[in-house]
This record gives structure tokens, C-alpha cells and sequence, in this order.
């Protein structure tokens, strides 16, 4: 089967575990960029600060502990079932 | 069921109207805490995800439809359903950005004295939450039961005394050890002039000696305070990095006692000495006394949107005598100051003991 085609399941929180999320279908092609993005919208997380301004996510692959990097593609770094964690960088002011 | 689109319009003081702006609430917040609402009231599961929830308008008693004068929301569960009533000032933000728009327009001056009153009408829109998006995958929440550790509250009040300002009676209880408080002041001190801040840890308590009349109460367990790394601090700013929750994250995994983030805590420095205000302005200001700022509120509803969750601030200022703890919280779907209760701590003097 093409990489292309292939999708995973995933398992989704924020940063403080009180919301989780399966996701399914997930191309094997998105690089973690796009699928943050994805994720983002799709729960429902905040896109902006209160100047409007983008707010920077990562992914933290729960199984190897480190962020993965947006280049990364889902097929590469990901593995079906895996957990991951959405972590913003946010000021308080 | 009706769905209504809302509007603010900004009056005059003398009441001329000047100008209507359209807005689209999130209601999430206050839907989350009537959910919340109703676990505490043991009228739905203890889970953290909700079922579909409503909000409608309660119209002004005296000037009737459109203008609102409070919001009924409404959460449903397995045939039930719990509602609580949100006040109409769930929706101050929306007027000040109106009210700020007008001023960027040259319809009104800065500082030009106002007020807001919500609308409300009938639309046969229907919430559009789900459209596609061409991303290509599909998300489904995952219901998971809230982690309630059994424990007598009458305990924690025994040893524990009431903070400033005393709990509003209907808040859950939240205890604070004095270790956790001396820590933060401590770190606070040795950041001086800068912020800083960290993440509290602790449990969501079910009281077991509740009788079996009512529905044992829920309460929180701060445990300890894991000072933020990797955070970028200034004089009005502290940055939680993506590097900060993971260190985080770990701190909390190697202190294997099942707890979890409930809360975060940050300090603000004397900002009225940073700017050499006059001592006689600071005992007015209102940057002398604590408080969340609009930052604050936004980072608290992006990584603490449970109704359980709160925020501890340290406040440094003369015209509160130095160091001040405040806890803030959720409350009616908003970020109020709130009450909490020392553990282990030496009563302020004149406060009671207990709850």
C-alpha cells in the first residue's frame, strides 16, 4: 500500500489531560504540522493570542517523550495507537 | 429548540445608541462549569467529556425582548438535565472590543463613558461546530471518568484556615498547603523584578464522609508547586514554552503519587515601583492590587478549562503590605478571585479556623 493512502489512529490530549480525542484516518502522508493544525481546530484550542497572533503548538509523542518536529511526517514518526500531547508556548502577562 | 445570534450595542450615557456590533459567544466555558455544576450536585456522571448543551437568553425583566438580561445554559446527560443561569457580563469582552473598534474608527474617544446592553434574535441558523474541514481525518471525544480520590473534607477543614478574601459559599473547596504558598513567595522573591511562575499539582477529592443523603462533595488537594523551566520571563510577561509542560509533564510522572495539573501560579512584580509611580497613586492604582489580566484569563482558559481548575497569584505592592497569595478560578464560565483555605498554615489575624 502507497504511504499516501495509509492513515493511523491517535490519541489526542491538551496540555492538561482534560480533554481527550481519538483521531482516525489520519493521512500517513501529513507531516505533524498539518496534522497539529488539524488537531487545533478540531478540538476546539485556542488558534490565537489575545493580540491575535498565531499560538505556536507542539506535539509531544508521549512514547518517546521529545516534541516532534512539523517537518516530521505522521507515516515516519508515528505508530497506530500512539499518544500525544498538544502543548502551546502562551504568555501570562 | 430556538438558536439566537446576539449582538451588543454600545449606548451613550445619556442612552443615544452608538453602534451595533454582531457577536458569536463561546459558550464552552460556561457550559463546562454547569457540567461541573451538576457532577458536584450529583446529577450527572462524573466524566470529563459533556453531552450536547444549550444556551438561551433570559430576557430584561423591564425592557423585554431583544435585550438580555442574563443567559439560561443547560446541560444534558442519560435523560437529565442541569441549568444554571450566566450572568449577561459573560459577554463584557465582546463590548470592550466593540467599544475599542468604535474608538479605532473615530466614532468615539478614548475614555468616553459607555455601556452595553445584549441583544438577542431568533435565527434559523443552526451551530455549525462540525463542518468539514478538509483535513481529512475525524475526531471523537474520549469520555473518561474524572480521577475522585476518596477523603474526608471535614479533615481538611479541621486543619486547615481560610485565606483572604473568605470562600463565596456555592465555590468547591480548594486547600493549599502554607509549604506550597512559601515556596511560590519564595521563588517570587528571587525573581524580583521579573515573572515567574509554575504549575500546581494535586487531587480531586470525593468527600467519604458525606452521609448518604447528599451527594458527597468534590474538593481539590493542591499537593505541591513544580516550578515552570524553560519559561521566558519579563517585567509584565512570563512565556510557558512547549519545553516548560514537558518538564512539567515529567516532574509529575517521576513523583508517581497520581496527581494531576490543577492549577498554575505566576507572580507579579510591584508593578507601580517598576514605574515609579508616586507612593499616593498606588495606594489607588489598580495595578497594585491583584489581579488577572487579559493574558492571564486567556492562558488559564487554553491550558486550565476545567471548572476545577484554578490559578494561584503572588502579588508584590505596598498597598497590599508585599507578598500577597490570591487564588482565581471559574465561576459561572469566568475567571473571578476566589476564596481558598491554608493547610497547615497560621491563621491571618481575625480569620476563623476551618470552613
Amino acid at each position: 500500500m502507497e504511504a499516501a493512502t495509509m492513515t493511523l489512529g491517535l490519541r489526542v490530549s491538551d496540555v492538561s489531560g482534560q480533554k481527550t480525542v481519538r483521531a482516525s484516518a489520519v493521512p500517513a502522508g501529513f507531516t505533524v504540522s498539518e496534522l497539529v493544525s488539524g488537531l487545533i481546530g478540531k478540538m476546539g484550542l485556542a488558534r490565537n493570542d489575545v493580540a491575535g497572533r498565531p499560538l505556536n503548538y507542539q506535539a509531544r509523542l508521549d512514547r518517546e517523550g521529545r516534541h516532534l518536529r512539523g517537518a516530521e511526517t505522521v507515516g515516519d514518526s508515528l505508530r497506530e495507537g500512539d499518544e500525544i500531547v498538544l502543548t502551546p508556548d502562551i504568555d501570562a502577562g | 429548540m430556538t438558536e439566537y445570534r446576539y449582538a451588543i450595542d454600545l449606548l451613550a450615557e445619556d442612552g443615544r445608541p452608538l453602534g451595533r456590533v454582531a457577536v458569536r459567544p463561546d459558550w464552552r466555558a460556561a457550559l463546562g462549569w454547569v457540567h461541573f455544576e451538576g457532577i458536584r450536585e450529583g446529577t450527572l456522571r462524573p466524566v470529563t467529556s459533556m453531552g450536547p448543551g444549550t444556551v438561551e437568553p433570559i430576557w430584561d425583566g423591564r425592557a423585554g425582548k431583544p435585550y438580555v438580561g442574563a443567559f439560561r445554559a443547560a446541560v444534558g446527560d442519560r435523560g437529565v438535565e442541569v441549568v444554571r443561569e450566566i450572568p449577561r457580563r459573560y459577554l463584557r469582552g465582546f463590548a470592550a472590543e466593540a467599544f475599542a473598534g468604535l474608538v479605532e474608527q473615530g466614532v468615539l474617544q478614548p475614555g468616553t463613558p459607555v455601556r452595553y446592553v445584549v441583544v438577542a434574535f431568533p435565527t434559523t441558523e443552526r451551530a455549525t461546530a462540525h463542518q468539514p474541514d478538509g483535513s481529512g481525518f475525524s475526531v471523537e471525544e474520549v469520555e473518561r471518568p474524572l480521577p475522585l480520590t476518596d477523603a474526608p473534607l471535614a479533615a481538611f477543614f479541621g486543619r486547615s484556615v481560610v485565606a483572604e478574601p473568605p470562600e463565596i459559599a456555592g465555590f468547591m473547596p480548594v486547600f493549599v498547603p502554607q509549604r506550597v504558598l512559601d515556596e511560590a513567595v519564595a521563588l517570587s522573591r528571587k525573581a524580583a523584578d521579573v515573572e515567574t511562575g509554575g504549575v500546581l499539582v494535586g487531587t480531586l477529592h470525593r468527600d467519604s464522609g458525606a452521609g448518604a443523603a447528599s451527594a458527597p462533595a468534590l474538593f481539590v488537594e493542591i499537593t505541591a508547586q513544580i516550578p515552570a523551566p524553560y519559561t521566558l520571563s519579563a517585567s509584565t510577561k512570563l512565556t510557558f514554552t512547549a519545553d516548560t509542560w514537558q518538564a512539567v509533564q515529567a516532574a509529575l510522572e517521576l513523583r508517581r503519587r497520581d496527581e494531576m495539573m490543577l492549577a498554575w501560579w505566576h507572580f507579579h512584580p510591584d508593578f507601580c515601583r517598576l514605574g515609579e509611580c508616586p507612593p499616593e497613586r498606588r495606594q489607588r492604582c489598580t495595578g497594585a492590587r491583584p489581579f488577572f489580566s487579559a493574558e492571564d484569563v486567556h492562558l488559564h482558559a487554553t491550558c486550565f478549562p476545567a471548572a476545577y481548575h484554578t490559578a494561584l497569584l503572588i502579588s508584590d505592592g505596598l498597598s497590599t503590605g508585599g507578598m500577597t497569595p490570591s487564588l482565581f478560578g471559574w465561576w459561572q464560565g469566568m475567571v473571578v478571585r476566589r476564596g481558598f483555605h491554608v493547610l497547615d498554615g497560621t491563621a491571618p489575624a481575625g480569620a476563623p479556623a476551618g470552613g
